[in-house]
């Protein structure tokens, strides 16, 4: 089956100050529809300009160069026009972001907000987009949609401002939605909820979803497959199963060891992840988790390691691979 | 139906919550001050013809200079004109060309500070030509703009919305910077809006609250330097009554007759002072914080 989305050796390079820095570093990845697939890695690794490359929604001014491929059901994205960019935007790809507050227009109602995408896109009536709106606050579980669609954003708690801007991202049908962060603000108990929401919504609409997050449970719960990033590239991919399971490279172990899970011991010290992430334009020639790897020997820091098979699934970027395993 | 009693139960939650809104617009006393005495000028203005006593042309030789009483409230001027009618028609005159300038000046400062703050390359042009008008005192630049295009109450407008048009195009500009990089507006940007839609669809109405202060600030403002261009003979052409005009005229006899320069003087001044301070009240308002 073709893929819904096919990234293929995505590269997004920014001008800065200290100069070219190169934010995405030959992503390559595939959605299918109805797939929800994860996107992980802390704050700075890139996942949310790989998102903004997809949509082309950085800042034109800042970017030096763009390559690679983004197909969006066979067209690809990166070379599409701006116009043509302006109708796929919302219609065929949408993006849903981490805090609701801040995504909704404080000066319009919520009905308005969900109004108005449907005008950039369909021509209907008042009336008609009306209950389309309160429909689509209805799916995403907001009770009492039809007096809700009239309040503004202040007025709504966190978790219903959520399912709002759902509501909003999904009224035109997206075969692909973007999701940054989508749980991240909310409390644990609403964050289940929002998730699950987003998964049913999934399967009813025959969507792929790319969850970009930095919550390895929540990606093992809900995504089929996962890609690791750090530093703009990957450094492991696979089933969402065998990378929370069997992660394989030293920053995926890292990640899973420093949440705590309910065995840890009470008082138990929580592990770390040495060191902080590197700023991007200080990545040395070799690997570019060298510096905080616990595994990491002389070679490391110079031999730049390739994306490699492990498993049938899995790929993993690091040439210590066979050594870690083996536990030496 | 207690689906329908609790959504209306939630009607009615919401419906209270904006009420209170409301009810803290009230609490603001600046606010309502100056709006009181702003809808008590306004209406004097617009019903001048109902209210005046005479008409504020009507010269009456033998009534020269009479001091205040029951039949002229604010005495006569030196042609015998009642100067209550003459001060509120000239407040016509005065609202009607500080609100246009007001007016005018905002909405084109708001667009090009809009557009300059949105674009770059527009940015450096606009801005740059506002800096230049803004070197210039505002008193000034009417007076070089009313000479060189002739006074008439239209030239008047026209050259005191360019003075000030410079002020609200750098409030735009600034609140376009920050509420551009607003997640809200990458969200619209990322349903597919295009630039003129985010601009003025989605950006404006939040850049809009500064405005509105702005506005009024400039109405006051425009009201004193129409007076002032009127006094010095390039505002709007005598004998129409502007508050301007009224207080020239009263110029040569400001010693013998005290009235015809302090009772329209308070008119004005109560005007502009209705003015900043429903200004000041708007500002508290929006910006509860601030």
């Amino acid at each position: 089956m073709e893929p819904l989305l096919k990234v293929d050796n995505l590269k997004t390079e920014f001008r800065t100050l200290r100069g070219i820095v190169t934010a995405v570093d030959g992503v390559s990845f595939e959605v299918r529809a109805g797939e929800m697939f994860g996107l992980v890695g802390e704050s700075g690794c890139g996942k949310s300009v790989t998102s903004q490359s997809i949509m082309r929604l950085y800042d034109e001014k800042k970017l030096a160069r763009h390559s690679g491929l983004a197909l969006l059901d066979g067209e690809n994205l990166l070379a599409a026009s701006q116009k043509r960019m302006r109708q796929i935007r919302g219609r065929d790809v949408s993006m849903i972001f981490q805090d609701a507050l801040s995504a909704l227009n404080p000066v319009f109602t919520i009905g308005w907000q969900i109004k108005e995408v449907l005008r950039i896109h369909q021509k209907l009536g008042n009336k008609e987009s009306r209950e389309k709106a309160v429909d689509m606050l209805r799916l995403t579980g907001i009770p009492s949609p039809e007096t809700r669609v009239d309040s503004y954003p202040h007025e709504l708690s966190g978790g219903m401002r959520q399912r709002a801007m759902i509501a909003m991202a999904l009224v035109c049908k997206p075969k692909l939605l973007i999701a940054d962060e989508p749980t991240t603000a909310l409390d644990v108990t609403i964050q289940a909820q929002i998730m699950e929401m987003i998964a049913d919504l999934k399967s009813s609409l025959n969507m792929g979803v790319v969850l970009i997050t930095h919550d390895l449970g929540v990606v093992a719960q809900t995504c089929s497959r996962v890609v690791v990033m750090y530093l703009g590239q990957i450094v492991e991919e696979g089933d969402a199963s065998d990378i929370f399971y069997h992660p394989l490279h030293p920053y995926t172990k890292g990640l899973l060891e420093s949440s705590p899970s309910i065995r840890t011991k009470r008082g138990a010290p929580l592990h770390v992840i040495q060191g902080s992430v590197p700023p991007l334009d200080k990545a040395g020639s070799g690997c570019r988790f060298a510096d905080r790897c616990p595994y990491a020997d002389k070679l490391c820091s110079s031999v730049p390691p390739m994306l490699v098979n492990a498993g049938a699934t899995q790929k993993v970027r690091c040439r210590k691979l066979g050594s870690i395993e083996s536990g030496v | 139906m207690p689906d329908e009693r609790s959504a209306l139960a939630l009607k009615s939650a919401l419906r209270e919550q904006r009420m209170l809104v409301l009810r803290s617009a009230l609490d603001k006393r600046m606010a309502v001050a100056g709006f009181a005495i702003m809808t008590v000028i306004v209406l004097l203005a617009v019903l001048a013809p109902v209210l005046a006593p005479a008409g504020p042309y009507e010269i009456n030789p033998l009534d020269r200079l009479l001091p205040p009483s029951s039949k002229h409230w604010f005495g006569t001027d030196a042609l015998g004109r009642d100067l209550l009618s003459r001060t509120l028609y000239g407040l016509r005159i005065s609202l009607a060309v500080g609100g246009s300038t007001a007016l005018a000046s905002s909405a084109l400062g708001l667009l090009l500070g809009l557009l300059s703050g949105y674009f770059s390359f527009a940015e450096n042009i606009i801005m740059r030509i506002c800096e230049g008008m803004m070197a210039i005192p505002p008193m000034l630049l009417a007076i070089a703009l009313v000479a060189a295009l002739g006074s008439t109450s239209f030239n008047v407008f026209l050259s005191l919305s360019v003075a000030y048009m410079p002020l609200v195009a750098r409030v735009a500009r600034s609140s376009t910077l920050s509420v551009r990089e607003q997640t809200y507006i990458e969200a619209i940007k990322s349903q597919g809006a295009s630039w003129a839609r985010v601009l003025f669809g989605h950006i404006a109405p939040n850049v809009m609250s500064p405005i509105i202060v702005q506005t009024t600030y400039i109405f006051a403002s425009a009201i004193i330097i129409e007076a002032a261009l009127s006094f010095l003979g390039a505002g709007v052409p005598p004998p129409a009554p502007s508050l301007g005009n009224v207080l020239y005229d009263a110029k040569s006899v400001i010693f013998s007759a005290w009235w015809t320069t302090v009772l329209p003087g308070i008119v004005m001044m109560l005007t502009v002072l209705g003015l900043n301070i429903l200004g000041d009240g708007i500002r508290d308002v929006m910006d509860p914080a601030g």
